[in-house]
């Protein structure tokens, strides 16, 4: 039983950094993907990726603070339930 | 039922490994994605696709450091300053980004495919501890 709910949590925190750490370079990538295509199809090299470089940026970087808000308050939340 | 005190502490275990495998999975991974951009358009493109693995590894350890300081000191102004630094890590990246748009923007696809390794890794770290849990479930 402790084992499983231990597992449960080493887990789900695992979960949760992998999704946290996935956060920023994923809006890059998609930033960058979505500017080089937009440069392609409008030949306005290399502005576009540039934009869309601070865009994918901008709005990983929001969510990774939300995401680090949650889960530090997770962490807070289950280390005062520990507590008898 | 089990004696707490002579369960093994497996997650937390296989947390820090998980964690200290990540960046030279990485590493790894931008290596073979370097080596594919050498064999498809020359040099230069390997390098570029190399630099952009390092720069994930370093991501990912920067951003480890920064939880590990805010989770352990819980503090507002611990907070601040792991966000701070990161942020000036995120900074580091985009300048790093901007460099290679501006100055050789043929070069920014093999940056961001070694970057993208990170993407890779996790998602395949994932996928193994989602076996490992159905393989303990049962």
């Amino acid at each position: 039983m402790i084992l499983k709910a231990k597992d449960r949590s080493g887990f789900r925190r695992l979960a949760d950094l992998s999704s946290l750490v996935l956060m920023l370079p994923s809006s890059i990538a998609v930033g960058l993907f979505f500017g080089y295509l937009l440069d392609k199809l409008l030949g306005t090299r290399p502005w576009m990726l540039f934009v869309f470089l601070l865009l994918g940026t901008a709005s990983g970087f929001y969510s990774l603070l939300r995401g680090l808000q949650r889960y530090t308050k997770d962490e807070t939340d289950d280390g005062s339930s520990d507590r008898p | 039922m089990m004696d707490p005190a002579t369960v093994p502490n497996l997650p937390d275990a296989y947390e820090t490994k998980v964690l200290k495998r990540i960046p030279l999975e990485i590493l790894a991974c931008a290596v073979l994605i370097s080596l594919a951009a050498l064999a498809w358009s020359g040099l230069w493109a390997g390098l570029f696709a190399l630099w952009g693995g390092v720069v994930a590894a370093a991501g990912f350890l920067g951003l480890e450091r920064s939880l590990k300081h805010i989770l352990d000191r819980g503090k507002k102004d611990a907070l601040r300053r792991g966000l701070l630094f990161y942020v000036l890590r995120i900074l580091l990246i985009l300048l790093a980004f901007s460099l290679i748009i501006l100055f050789y923007p043929r070069r920014v696809v093999a940056f961001a495919a070694g970057f993208s390794a990170i993407l890779a890794v996790v998602l395949f770290e994932a996928a193994r501890a989602l076996i490992l849990l159905r393989q303990w479930k049962r």
